[in-house]
């Protein structure tokens, strides 16, 4: 038998969304993190919770590329591709490169399930010579797993649920993997359930023991750890190192964090990881509605607490009015946006970066708010500190703006080591004199005067208030005062940030790449390579979008061109032309997928060699 | 504490009171501001949260820390503050229209979650700061801008739709009659929820 080592794999798993196909792709990143492997992963799942079964709109997908070097994105094209069913090889099949090996269930293959996936019988794949030119294993998963199972009293339905287990003990073998860590995960999840418990196991270890026995499958994979800063760390999807964050964000300053947030995809695993930390002095609330939710952040954070509301676009619609409340009162809110396919309901489980000038503008009247996006998976945690420090030490409103692909997506994260964190200032200090609650320091800032506070007794609300004493007023004059001390204060959060920095390339070039939020991976990888081609460009991330970096104009100005890819119809590049007056090349794509680096790549030497 | 440190004035703000003559609000303020004095809780532990609408300017006249909000949105508000902060006295200040239309669903939730909050709902059947359209509580046939030839919505009683919600105390009490006014609100305030039905004629 052959052991070929591989630097870098992309596996595709495809089935039913009953299938267990999510917690398979989960199951193989875990174990191949702690096999030491860099990898980046991209769920993709249908809206429905059970879409109709066999069919195209039922296939749930889950991506991970791995390998020995740095890996930044889940990958363009996939070496192996999964397959439970006709369905979701038909909806997959363009995923996989040519030649590559595509491992399908021979039993969802049956007269059903081509009926299912509205495919004519003679036009099985199986049998049609459509995948020639791909190196297919074919295996019984269904019957194996219930034979293996024969034993066990459990019923006909059980015993299917447990075929997942089949697929991912075979790839174990194929990738080398240990089944260690998946019997533990079963142990913890089924432990009161033995019948179960044992099934799992003992599907798994058929599945691994079939790899090793039968002849189809006649080489195995050595992908070696990769070369990483020496540390500890853990597997982290994007929602989780948010949660993690405003943990972090919370101690660091000292308050107590409260977490308003109604259910949505994609954001709900945020409550759900919060709601486990009770005991670092998380108050998660699960609201009535969006509004419900904001509103009660809010009370929290006129109380003293951090207050932290978190949504998707739709859910941000409805929390506009709140949200202009907090501009307006100047308290600390850090509202999370996980962003997903829009207008409307749109495609709630699929990626955009769509919500961007809604951030920027969606609100009555003048009401600039701070924005901030994350980069990677990881990338959440600290980009997510750093919009409540904002919040905190600016006493303002701050949106956060991930998004449906690094909330889902995972990767390894080094545990940051606490001394390493910035604290957080909680702008509690008396600015001495006669207390106004509208007095302010030089960075604008009004004191935090919480309920509690004896002498300092004050009301506030969302009319128009008189400078200094907030006192509700009409004067025109004072309004207009008002309006441009409240867009000072949050353009003065410039010099509390970082200046940008280009991530790769020369100070000087012909074209820089200039991205945000979830974009990164794809942009990195591609640089990578035009690079090494030496093509003359340059790529800048941006983090802080409002206010911009104060330097981001000069860095702009280096450049002959500027290409602005994002998941969306052009929406940074209309901010970067309103305030650099920069005639910015837009690349969009709106397919509620990310962008592969490859389409990244083409597109540089596009603008480079179209010259 | 020591019983009484306060007199109504020291909850008394310097901000000119803005409601319109013979209003039945002037009274309901003076009652509260009767009353806190009595209640014994520092008045830097006291917050008023206050919604949209004429009775929700009642923040800005008492000298307690406070929040004039967004429409419907004092209950929910309120609540966040109280599970943050359950050692404060929590007094939401709101109208028909507001906490019974436009903040209907939070109203209910609130009594659900069972915060121990005190709910003054001035029930005057009318939007009176939009200058005069049909609330959930005007009575069907009534004449307003919005409804020239009467009303054909049905009401709804308040006090049975908190019931429904599985309010643990709920009264109703009038602007002038002082004395009950009074005494229901000490009473809300031992107990978690208090709802003053005050019409305005």
């Amino acid at each position: 038998m052959t052991k070929e080592t591989v630097d870098k794999v992309v596996i595709f798993f495809a089935g039913d969304s009953g299938d267990g196909i999510q917690l398979t792709g989960s199951q193989f990143t875990n174990t191949t993190a702690l096999y030491g492997n860099d990898l980046s992963t991209f769920p993709d799942f249908p809206a429905e919770i059970r879409a109709p079964q066999g069919t195209l709109a039922g296939v749930s997908g889950f991506q991970i590329s791995f390998g020995s070097s740095e890996i930044f994105t889940p990958g363009d094209e996939c070496d192996v591709l999964v397959v439970m069913n006709v369905a979701a090889l038909k909806a997959n099949l363009k995923r996989l490169k040519k030649q590559g090996t595509i491992i399908l269930n021979l039993d969802g293959f049956d007269k059903r399930n081509l009926r299912l996936a509205g495919v004519e019988e003679d036009q099985n794949p199986l049998t049609d010579n459509s995948l020639a030119d791909y190196r297919v294993i074919d295996m019984n998963v269904t019957k194996q797993t219930r034979e293996c199972l024969s034993e066990i009293s459990i019923g006909i339905k059980e015993k299917d649920r447990c075929k997942n287990m089949f697929v991912l003990g075979f790839i174990y073998w194929m990738y080398n993997r240990s089944l260690e860590h998946t019997i533990s995960f079963l142990n913890e999840k089924f432990g009161n359930k033995i019948d179960i418990l044992e099934s799992n196991i003992k599907v798994l270890k058929a599945g691994y023991n079939f790899a090793n026995t039968c002849e189809i499958s006649s080489s195995r994979f050595e992908v070696k750890p990769a070369k990483m800063k020496p540390g500890v760390y853990r597997n982290i999807m994007g929602n989780q190192a948010t949660a993690i964050g405003l943990i972090a964000a919370s101690q660091q300053s000292g308050l107590d964090l409260f977490y308003g947030s109604y259910p949505i995809t994609p954001a709900s695993d945020i409550l759900h990881e919060l709601s486990k930390h009770k005991n670092f002095g998380v108050k998660s609330f699960q609201a009535e509605d969006e509004i419900a939710a904001v509103s009660a952040s809010i009370g929290a954070a006129f109380g003293g607490a951090l207050g932290v509301t978190a949504t998707s676009g739709p859910g941000v619609a409805l929390k506009g009015e709140a949200i202009g409340l907090a501009f307006m009162l100047e308290l600390p809110l850090v509202i999370i946006n996980v962003q997903r396919g829009g207008p409307s309901t749109g495609l709630p489980t699929k990626t955009e970066q769509a919500d961007l000038l809604q951030a920027m503008y969606g609100r009555n009247g003048e009401a600039p708010i701070p924005i901030i996006a994350p980069r990677t998976p990881s990338d959440c945690f600290e980009t997510i500190v750093e919009a409540c420090r904002i919040a905190v030490e600016h006493m303002t409103p701050v949106f956060y703006l991930s998004d449906g692909y690094i909330a889902n997506g995972a990767e390894p994260w080094m545990f940051p080591n606490v001394k390493d964190l910035a604290k957080i200032n909680v702008p509690n200090k008396d600015l001495g004199g006669e207390y106004f609650p509208y007095k302010r320091d030089e960075k604008l800032v009004r004191e935090w005067v919480t309920p509690g506070t004896k002498g300092k007794e004050h009301r506030i609300g969302g009319l128009e208030k008189e400078e200094l004493t907030g006192n509700v007023s009409y004067d025109s004059d004072n309004h207009e005062k008002m309006i441009k001390t409240r867009e000072n204060k949050v353009n003065l959060i410039a010099k509390s940030i970082p200046l940008q920095e280009l991530d790769s390339g020369k100070e000087k070039a012909k074209l820089l790449v200039l991205g945000w939020g979830s974009t990164y991976g794809a942009i990195k990888t591609a640089m990578k390579d035009v690079l090494i081609q030496g093509y003359s460009v340059s790529h800048a991330h941006i983090k802080y979008i409002h206010p911009f970096p104060t330097n981001l104009g000069e860095v702009i100005a280096n450049f002959d061109k500027v290409l602005v890819p994002e998941i969306n119809n052009g929406q940074l590049v209309k901010i970067l032309k309103d305030k650099y007056a920069v005639d910015a090349i837009p690349f969009n794509k709106i397919k509620g997928i990310p962008f592969e680096s490859r389409e990244i790549k083409n597109r540089i030497i596009q603008v480079l060699d179209g010259e | 504490m020591e019983n009484n440190i306060y007199t109504s004035k020291d909850f008394a703000t310097d901000q000119e009171v803005r409601w319109c003559p013979g209003c039945g609000d002037y009274s309901i303020l003076k009652q509260v501001q009767s009353v806190m004095p009595e209640i014994n809780v520092p008045k830097e532990d006291i917050v008023f949260i206050s919604g949209i609408g004429c009775s929700s300017r009642f923040p800005y006249y008492m000298n307690t820390y406070g929040m004039h909000s967004i429409h419907g949105r004092a209950t929910a508000i309120a609540s966040g503050l109280k599970a943050s902060r359950p050692d404060l006295s929590v007094w939401i200040i709101t109208g028909d229209g507001d906490s019974l239309s436009i903040g209907g669903n939070h109203l209910i939730h609130l009594l659900r979650r069972n915060f121990d909050t005190n709910i003054l709902l001035f029930n005057n059947q009318i939007y009176g700061l939009t200058k005069g359209q049909y609330s959930p509580t005007s009575e069907q046939g009534k004449k307003t801008k919005s409804t020239p030839m009467g009303s054909i919505d049905h009401p709804f009683n308040p006090l049975a739709l908190c019931l429904g919600a599985d309010s643990t105390f709920v009264a109703r009490t009038i602007d002038r009659d002082p004395k009950h006014l009074r005494e229901m609100l000490k009473r809300s305030n031992d107990h978690n929820f208090f709802v003053g039905n005050l019409p305005e004629l």
